[in-house]
């Protein structure tokens, strides 16, 4: 009973090669079962389904415009795609990637708008590692306790998170908001401090090739380094690890903790490179499309780009229907939570099916029962 | 009258390209017991598979009672009376014993009928003369125990057909013969049975009839009195193996790993209670017992995994009392779990990774792998055991025998100071026993002390210089395994199997005072307590 078969060799080939999942086919089938259920909505409440199908599809590359904002919306959603796939890989699952992108936006805007005297590029510079490391704090705390007192990280960094979200409402809306603007928002950054442009008048500017190269350098971190490597193994068998000598307990806190950062990093860019303010909820959605985004992918670095295309797609076609028919912006929202749906509840049945694989193969020993 | 006839099963994994089984026919007749033989990957387990209901065959008919069947699921297979015990009992562990047997056979209506089914189960038990209370929980119960659960889960559900999965790997040689006992009394009484067994004896013990697959393929269906043991192994690896260890005794007198009155206790329960012995390089020295006797927490112990509550402990002449994993394999120690899913290795990584977990720094500079180096390494540890198997493929999608040459491959490969090795033959084939077995005496003869612990008694005997019996968190006896050489091997597990169920008198008396062998081959005293 040799495995040793061209197929799986294929199959194992491409999985060491390109950091894509084995399995390409399951992601292929959400996201089509997310879209025809989205074609079927809009059929059922568009007076014309036809056009909005076709704003739909055609919406995102109509204009340089719509093109643009929309990789602009997918570089963010690398980055934060990016920090789930490594908080999974490290075998933590971190729920606070609202607040922590929130608080990275926060912390960058409160840098550069200090002013302080220096050349474009190192407040830049300044701005986003003060916000990777406002991130990676707040998620190591969660990694921390998970090491320390074994408190579920998934609880605590949602906990975090949740409490971490009213308290800059209030600041940026209260205390720190800009007097002289309409906004929920601070005052805007300086022109010094903000990322060059790409294909204006998109939004779309340098944090999208940043997400490129970070996603290129993830991969070779995960392949290739000793760091990269003793994380897949604490995070594939946490007791194994340990067995070989590795410590898990490292693992928890720095695979949370640069979860956060990359979480705050993607919050730190949006203001830096597309907002240039802080205002109330700018970052909403960027960490629950995250775990979205890194559920397709498998959490496979490079895969996380097209991943993030595809999810960054679908809004944009939602936007863009909505804008130029009659679908609702409830209709858009539901697309999306289409999407959303049919990935988790896949990824949900394979990870429930690993995890508790004696249980699910006692099930259906017992009852018959596929898991 | 026949229980069961397979024709022509074949099965054929579209989702990797294996042919699993080809053609393979039987037929069983009703109140037979018979033993189907096979080394690793054979294709045993997916011929009970389908069996079972679990995975459906691409080929060939299966009739139970001369009706053709097809199952979809286990619920087909045990409605059809057809029904699989596995190698671990798969029970709720919070369930009773009684709620594990109602459980799926609720029967109809909306509330569970506790008391009909207690007194069926009642009469089930004392039917076969279990020790069992029906109330008690499964978590409580011994290993023995809750196969005996299992059994009743299927007798419960007026099972004819039992298939049975190794099921003498943990168990010591008194209960294997209650086992056996059960086996004829359930066939005497029309039911049927397969058994799945590595051990020869077994088949030659218990079977009329034994069926050896290889490769996939049924070489031979025979009367198991036509065939001698050596035949069979002969039949299994299609080949002539030798399984007897060159003589050897330890190489030297340095003590290299000590344990003094090392405890452990755990919520009040005294897991290990002042175990005391030593080790010396160049001596195998293999712990028996039931896991829950001592045998998995002293594993713990040494290994590093749990801390002692009590005791000191020495390794190479320092301290390594609350050494840890990671700083006893600094230190030169090298470790085989029994629990090789949970510590051995990583299903989500792949074969290759879980190979050099040992030696990935080696061969990295400035924290950047060399892959290249990783790759040609991987490759040639997975030629020490014949892996067989593309290096780069998933852990998960390899067989538990492949599994355990993973761990034995990585955990082998260098010469470690002290080797620990808990059930390192679970799951191996004929072919990679030996290759292991040659191992350890060529890992002895470099001076390496290694600590066995088996719940199988003939690999425990056919490996160790010194065996250790544990009985209640206690060692109860130390025997030198030379003065085994002249004795009758029946006796000498039954003297040993006796230790290890508490029974020989002595279980209570302190290590190795109890009175010495009843051999009556009058080898005089085997037992001595440690150096």
């Amino acid at each position: 009973m040799s495995p040793e078969l061209p197929a799986a060799k294929k199959k194992a080939a491409a999985e060491s090669r390109w950091g894509f999942p084995a399995g390409l086919k399951a992601p292929a089938i959400a996201i089509g079962a997310a879209l025809a259920a989205a074609m079927g909505f809009i059929v059922i409440s568009s007076g014309n389904p036809l056009d909005a199908i076709g704003f739909f599809f055609s919406g995102p590359l109509s204009s340089p415009y719509f093109f643009g904002n929309m990789l602009n919306e997918t570089g963010g959603l690398i980055l934060t795609g990016l920090g789930v796939a490594l908080a999974f890989r490290s075998g933590c699952f971190n729920l606070g990637g609202e607040g922590q992108a929130y608080a990275g936006g926060f912390v960058a805007t409160m840098i550069l708008l200090a002013e302080p005297a220096w050349p474009g590029w190192l407040g830049i510079a300044t701005a986003c590692l003060a916000a990777a490391a406002a991130g990676a704090l707040v998620a190591g705390i969660s990694g921390y306790l998970r090491a320390r007192y074994d408190a579920d990280e998934l609880i605590s960094s949602f906990l975090i998170s949740s409490a971490l979200l009213p308290v800059i409402d209030y600041l940026v809306s209260g205390p720190l908001r800009d007097p002289g603007s309409n906004l929920l928002a601070t005052k805007a950054i300086s022109p010094a401090f903000r990322l060059p442009s790409i294909m204006p008048p998109s939004h779309l500017n340098a944090a999208f090739i940043l997400a490129i190269f970070l996603a290129v350098g993830m991969r070779f971190l995960f392949s290739r380094t000793v760091f990269g490597f003793e994380l897949r193994i604490t995070g594939g068998n946490r007791e194994f690890a340990r067995a070989q000598g590795i410590d898990p307990k490292r693992y928890y806190i720095l695979g949370m903790a640069g979860s956060g950062a990359f979480h705050a990093l993607a919050g730190a860019l949006a203001v830096i490179g597309t907002y240039f303010t802080c205002h109330k909820g700018f970052s909403s959605g960027l960490g629950w499309n995250g775990i979205a985004v890194a559920l397709i992918a498998g959490n496979a670095p490079l895969a996380v780009i097209p991943a993030a295309l595809v999810f960054s797609y679908v809004d944009a076609g939602a936007s863009s229907a909505i804008l130029h028919t009659d679908f609702s912006f409830e209709a858009g929202s539901l697309i999306q939570a289409a999407v959303f749906l049919f990935i988790t509840a896949r990824f949900t049945r394979a990870r429930f099916a690993r995890s508790h694989f004696a249980h699910s193969h006692f099930a259906r020993v017992r009852f018959g029962r596929k898991p | 009258m026949e229980a069961v006839r397979v024709a022509g099963i074949g099965k054929y994994f579209s989702s990797n390209g294996v042919t699993a089984l080809k053609d393979v026919s039987f037929a069983l007749e009703r109140g037979e017991i018979r033993a189907v033989a096979g080394e690793n990957g054979a294709g045993k387990s997916t011929l009970m598979h389908i069996l079972s209901g679990l995975i459906e065959p691409t080929a060939g008919e299966i009739e139970i009672e001369g009706k053709p069947v097809t199952f979809a699921s286990p619920a087909d297979a045990l409605s059809a009376g057809i029904g699989m015990v596995h190698q671990t009992p798969r029970l709720i562990l919070d369930f009773s014993v009684l709620e594990n047997c109602m459980l799926g056979a609720e029967g109809r209506g909306s509330f569970l009928k506790y008391r009909s089914a207690a007194a069926r189960l009642e009469a089930l038990i004392s039917e076969y003369g279990f020790d069992l209370d029906p109330a008690m929980k499964a978590r409580d119960l011994s290993l023995s125990q809750k196969q005996k659960t299992a059994l009743l889960t299927m007798l419960y559900r007026n099972i004819r057909i039992l298939l049975l999965d190794e099921p003498t790997a943990a168990l010591a040689p008194q209960e294997v013969e209650r086992l056996f006992d059960f086996l004829e009394r359930f066939a005497a009484s029309g039911g049927s049975c397969i058994l799945i067994t590595h051990r020869l004896p077994e088949v030659m013990r218990i079977s009329r009839k034994v069926a050896v697959i290889r490769k996939g393929e049924l070489v031979a269906d025979v009367e198991t009195a036509s065939v001698t043991a050596e035949k069979l192994s002969h039949l299994m690896v299609g080949g002539e193996l030798k399984m007897n260890l060159p003589a050897c005794s330890p190489q030297g007198d340095t003590v290299l790993y000590e344990a003094a009155s090392v405890s452990r206790r755990v919520g009040g329960r005294t897991l290990l209670d002042s175990v005391s012995f030593a080790l010396r390089s160049g001596e195998v020295l293999g712990f028996v017992g039931m896991r829950e006797d001592g045998l998995e927490a002293l594993e713990g112990v040494v290994s590093g995994f749990d801390g002692a509550t009590g005791g000191a402990i020495t390794l190479s002449g320092t301290d390594a009392t609350g050494a840890d994993t990671g700083a006893l394999r600094s230190r030169g120690a090298r470790y085989v779990p029994a629990r090789k899913l949970e510590r051995g290795l990583s299903l989500r990584a792949t074969v290759s990774d879980n190979l050099v977990t040992d030696h990935y720094k080696d061969m990295s500079s400035g924290g950047v792998l060399d892959l290249e180096a990783l790759s040609a390494y991987a490759t040639r540890l997975a030629g020490y055991f014949d892996l067989g198997a593309d290096i780069r493929m998933s852990a998960h999608r390899c067989s538990g025998g492949m599994l355990q040459k993973i761990i034995l491959s990585r955990e082998l490969s260098d010469v470690p100071t002290l080797l620990i090795l808990a059930e390192p033959e679970t799951g191996l084939d004929l072919a990679s026993r030996y290759r292991l077995e040659h191992r350890i005496v060529e890992l002895r003869n470099e001076g390496t002390g290694i600590i066995l612990f088996s719940t199988d008694l003939d690999e425990a005997l056919a490996l160790s210089d010194r065996i250790a019996v544990l009985y209640a968190g206690r060692i109860v006896r130390i025997f030198d395994c030379a003065d085994f050489a002249s004795m009758d091997p029946e006796i000498v597990r039954h003297v040993i199997g006796e230790a290890m169920l508490g029974i020989d008198g002595c279980a209570t008396g302190p290590a190795g005072a109890g009175p010495i062998l009843a051999a009556p081959a009058g080898t005089g005293p085997g037992s001595g307590v440690a150096p």
